[in-house]
């Protein structure tokens, strides 16, 4: 969901920045200098896991994985996503450097706000003493079946992917029809275009997301008040 | 051939595709953010068609293959393609022809077509030109001299980093898949499959992240690397400024003269 240079209005651009200049300097506030690594790894983790594309019918769609983003990065979302963003930038020529900060908005704030609603979700069902026995290391090989695993139950984990695909649309389409009267019928045409890619996203992401709470559940950080890497 | 390391990362010029740069990276980066938001000002064909044809031979001159050229130019131009297929028949009011099915065209759609093509191609090209040459560890540094926070260019050098090995583990395991049959296509039996994979690429981007991070902490890591100074040199910035001046006069010229 990338949009190109040289099609936006600048009024928009300027929304975009704004909203992303916003975003970043919170999520960089949140990322302590010492977690940089895992942030830079994660957002690598994303962004390879981005690559994995369906074919449906004659065209290929590609995960996007925003509501996993913001479930572990939290405000951190801003800036792995922007780094995504810019990296696609540099080595594919998609999207651009002004149309950044809209892309990066477009993607991140309904990541970050869904991301962290699942976030206290996931911390509400599951009681502090099972998110710290789940978090602990296994002694041995055979302890994970015995460990207590974090619940993630479907619904609120699809509810929470579809929403963050159907405001990213919803944020592409706002972005192209306050660029002009002109550009309805291309919105339109993109919002139903990427329909399909929720009916993907949600179950792959539920199953990624039950993989992770057996695999490894400190992942989720969710014994803290938000995530933190 | 070999490099003295302890002067290497002290030469004031970046270095693009090989050659010398002649004008700072910083530059191309400012310059194409300035290129690309007078763009998004320009209504007129006439500048739209300046500034392509300024534009479009810099990829080449770059020495880009024209094999790359044409496969980015085309990916970049499905959006165009997205264009020419709705708007000349949605805006307007004077329908110029009336295609079978009654299908009219409207004049005012298709010269906002046009410019549209005009100006998206030319920031491609300047896009392929001058950031898709460029290294990465180049563009962290000219964001990092235009005053990008540290942290942020960090992030984007150890994601560049690490997006490579971790790109060539997710290819194992698909070529692991391959061998066992597995061909990705929409159905659902095999989203558990597509789940594992996913699985499998932020598991072990989890792992290395632990590994790593002890290791660049025993090294003293603290969040910052040791860099050298980027300072860039004056006559690379003038050069960058007068060029990227040249074209943007010659732009707003061209706006304000074109009927």
């Amino acid at each position: 969901m990338h949009i190109h240079e040289g099609v936006l209005h600048p009024a928009v651009l300027a929304a975009g920045w704004a909203i992303t200049a916003g975003g970043l300097s919170l999520g960089l506030k949140r990322l302590p200098t010492e977690r940089i690594m895992h942030a830079a790894l994660l957002a690598a983790g994303f962004f390879v896991a981005s690559f994995i594309h369906f074919s449906v019918g004659a065209v290929n769609i590609h995960l996007t994985l925003n509501a996993l983003v913001g479930l572990f990065l939290g405000w951190g979302a801003f800036p792995v996503i922007f780094t995504g963003l810019l990296l696609q930038a540099l080595l594919f020529n998609y999207g651009g450097l002004t149309v950044l900060g809209v892309n990066t908005a477009v993607m991140a704030m309904p990541a970050v706000l869904f991301g962290l609603a699942l976030h206290r979700w996931l911390a509400a069902r599951n009681t502090p003493a099972t998110v710290a026995l789940a978090a602990q290391e296994a002694p041995s090989p055979s302890a994970p079946s015995a460990r207590p695993c974090i619940t993630v139950p479907a619904l609120p984990v699809v509810v929470a992917v579809v929403a963050t695909l159907l405001c990213s649309n919803l944020l592409y389409v706002l972005a192209l029809a306050a660029s002009g009267k002109e550009f309805y019928p291309i919105a339109r045409v993109a919002f139903v275009a990427s329909l399909p890619l929720m009916a993907v996203e949600a179950p792959i992401t539920l199953l990624v997301l039950r993989s992770i709470a057996k695999a490894r559940p400190a992942a989720f950080t969710l014994g803290k008040q938000t995530p933190c890497l | 051939m070999s490099v003295n390391p302890t002067t290497a990362p002290l030469k004031p010029t970046a270095t693009v595709a090989g050659s010398p740069a002649r004008i700072h990276p910083a530059v191309h980066v400012a310059g194409l953010f300035v290129c690309s938001l007078a763009l998004s000002f320009t209504h007129t064909l006439w500048a739209a068609a300046y500034a392509l044809a300024v534009s479009l031979p810099l990829p080449f001159l770059k020495g880009l293959p024209w094999r790359t050229v044409l496969g980015r130019m085309a990916l970049g131009n499905l959006f165009v393609l997205f264009i020419w297929l709705t708007m000349p028949f949605t805006l307007g009011q004077h329908p110029v022809a009336t295609l079978p099915f009654g299908l009219a065209v409207y004049a005012e759609g298709l010269t906002k077509s046009l410019l549209l093509t005009l100006k998206i191609n030319c920031l491609l090209a300047l896009g392929l030109a001058f950031l898709h040459t460029a290294s990465v560890h180049e563009t962290a540094k000219a964001l990092a001299t235009l005053g990008v926070p540290h942290k942020l260019t960090l992030l984007l050098l150890l994601t560049a980093r690490h997006m490579h090995s971790l790109w060539a583990s997710y290819r194992t395991v698909c070529n692991a898949a391959a061998l066992r049959g597995f061909t990705p296509c929409l159905r659902l039996r095999k989203l558990p499959k597509f789940a594992a994979l996913v699985t499998f690429v932020l598991l072990k981007s989890l792992e290395r992240a632990d590994n790593v991070d002890a290791a660049m902490r025993l090294r003293g890591f603290t969040g910052a690397f040791p860099a050298p100074l980027f300072a860039p040199a004056k006559q690379h910035v003038v050069r960058g400024v007068v060029a990227y001046g040249l074209a943007l006069v010659g732009l707003l010229v061209i706006e304000h003269l074109a009927p």
